[in-house]
C-alpha cells in the first residue's frame, strides 16, 4: 500500500467513525447542512420533474375536484374543526412537542421539535398549533424532529375556501399563494382556506389562513389569491402533531 | 481521464434516486476500483457512502465506512482477480455481499431481495458497457 494511499484510507476512516458516532442532534444539524450542498442537483432535477407533472396534470385535476366541489363543499361544512381543541374532540390522536430549534438559513421554514420516533412520531405526520395548520415532520429522529412548515418554499398543501367550496392548492411563493384557482371563480377577502383532507397526510378542516389579497394576473385560467397565515411560524414555542389521521374508536 | 472522472460523478447523481431499486453505486465503485486511479477510486467510493448517508439520513456515516473499507480492501487483492466474465462476476458478487451484509447488520430492513438479485442480473451488462465507453471493447482480457 502507498503512502498517501494509507493516509488518505486513514482519514476517510477517522471521518466515517466520527459521523458514526456523531449523537442525533449533530448528526441531524450536519446532515441538514450537507444535503443542501451535496444533494443541490437532485432537488434542483426533483422539483423541476415535480413541477412538470403538476403542470400537466393540473387543469385535469382542477376538471375533477370542481366537478366534486358541492358534494364536498355539503360535507366539510359539516365535519370541518377548525382548532386544536375541536381536534381532541374528534378522536384524532395529538402529542405535544416543543420547538428546540429552527434551521438559520431558513428560520420559519424548518422547525426541530423535542419529540421523536420514540414518541411515536414518524415522517409525513401534519403539524399543527392552537391557531391552525403548521406543517408536517420532514423527518423523524430518535428523540427529535424536523418540521416543514407551510412557509418554507416547496409546501403545497389541497385546500378548500370553506365559504364557495372551490378547490386549490396552498404553496409558499413569495408568500403564501392559494393557487390554482380560475378567474372565473368566485372568491372573496377574508374567506377561511382550510385542508380539503383529499391528500394521504392531512386531514380535511384545518385551518391554513385567510384570504387577504386576490390579484388578476396575465394568465389566461388563474388568477392569484394570497394569505395571511392562520399561524405565525415566528412566534409558536409548541405544536402539536397529529399521530393518527383516522378517528380512535370511542 | 478527467472527462471520465466528470462521467462518473454524473452517473452517481443520476442513479442515486434509483439506487434502492438497483445498486448501480455498487456496480459503478467495482468498476472504476478496477479501472482508474486508486487514489481516485477510494475518494469515489467515500463520497458515493456520503452521498448515501445524506439521501437516507438513517444513520449518517455508515456507507461511508462501509464504502472506504470495501474499496481499501479490493483495491489491496484486485491483482489476484484475473480478467474475464466470470471471475469479474464472482469477484463482485462476493463484493455486493459483502457489502450488503456489513449494512444489514448496521441497517437490518435496508436490501430487499429485489434489490440484490436486479444487482446482479445488471451487473455484466452494466460493466461491459462501462468497458464499452472507456476503452471502446466490451471486454479487457
Amino acid at each position: 500500500m502507498r503512502r498517501t494511499q494509507l493516509i488518505l484510507f486513514a482519514v476517510f476512516i477517522t471521518i466515517s467513525l466520527i459521523l458514526f458516532f456523531l449523537n442525533d442532534k449533530s448528526a441531524l444539524i450536519l446532515s441538514e447542512n450537507l444535503s443542501s450542498i451535496l444533494l443541490f442537483p437532485i432537488k434542483v432535477t426533483t422539483q423541476f420533474l415535480d413541477y412538470l407533472s403538476v403542470s400537466n396534470t393540473r387543469i385535469e385535476n382542477l376538471e375533477i375536484e370542481i366537478n366534486q366541489l358541492k358534494l364536498q363543499n355539503a360535507q366539510l361544512r359539516k365535519m370541518v374543526p377548525s382548532d386544536t381543541e375541536q381536534f381532541k374532540a374528534k378522536n384524532f390522536k395529538l402529542i405535544k412537542a416543543f420547538i428546540i430549534g429552527r434551521d438559520p438559513q431558513n428560520i420559519n421554514g424548518y422547525l426541530y421539535i423535542d419529540k421523536g420516533q420514540t414518541d411515536s412520531i414518524t415522517k409525513g405526520q401534519p403539524v399543527i398549533a392552537i391557531n391552525g395548520l403548521v406543517g408536517k415532520i420532514k423527518y423523524a429522529g430518535k428523540n427529535l424532529s424536523i418540521v416543514e412548515t407551510l412557509e418554507n418554499e416547496g409546501f403545497a398543501i389541497s385546500a378548500i375556501d370553506i365559504k364557495t367550496g372551490i378547490h386549490g392548492v396552498v404553496k409558499q411563493k413569495q408568500g403564501l399563494l392559494f393557487d390554482y384557482i380560475r378567474n372565473i371563480d368566485t372568491v372573496n377577502i377574508n374567506d377561511s382556506i382550510l385542508t380539503s383532507g383529499m391528500s394521504q397526510i392531512f386531514p380535511g378542516g384545518i385551518l391554513i389562513g385567510k384570504i387577504k389579497k386576490i390579484v388578476k394576473t396575465e394568465d389566461t385560467f388563474f388568477k392569484k389569491v394570497y394569505l395571511t397565515p392562520a399561524v405565525r411560524i415566528n412566534r409558536l414555542t409548541s405544536v402539536y402533531v397529529i399521530l393518527n389521521q383516522k378517528k380512535l374508536p370511542k | 481521464m478527467i472527462r471520465y472522472y466528470i462521467l462518473y460523478f454524473i452517473l452517481l447523481y443520476l442513479t442515486l434516486p434509483f439506487n434502492w431499486v438497483i445498486d448501480f453505486i455498487a456496480i459503478f465503485g467495482f468498476f472504476i476500483i478496477f479501472n482508474e486511479d486508486e487514489h481516485f477510486a477510494l475518494i469515489y467510493l467515500f463520497f458515493s457512502g456520503l452521498l448515501l448517508d445524506l439521501y437516507n439520513p438513517s444513520a449518517l456515516g455508515k456507507n461511508t465506512l462501509i464504502y472506504t473499507l470495501l474499496a481499501q480492501g479490493l483495491i489491496y487483492t484486485k491483482k489476484y482477480i484475473s480478467h474475464n466474465l466470470i471471475t469479474t462476476l464472482a469477484a463482485f458478487t462476493v463484493f455486493f455481499a459483502l457489502k450488503t451484509l456489513l449494512i444489514q447488520l448496521t441497517h437490518p430492513g435496508y436490501f430487499t431481495i429485489l434489490q440484490i438479485i436486479l444487482t446482479e442480473i445488471l451487473f455484466i451488462p452494466a460493466f461491459l458497457i462501462l468497458n464499452r465507453i472507456k476503452y471502446g471493447i466490451w471486454m479487457k482480457s
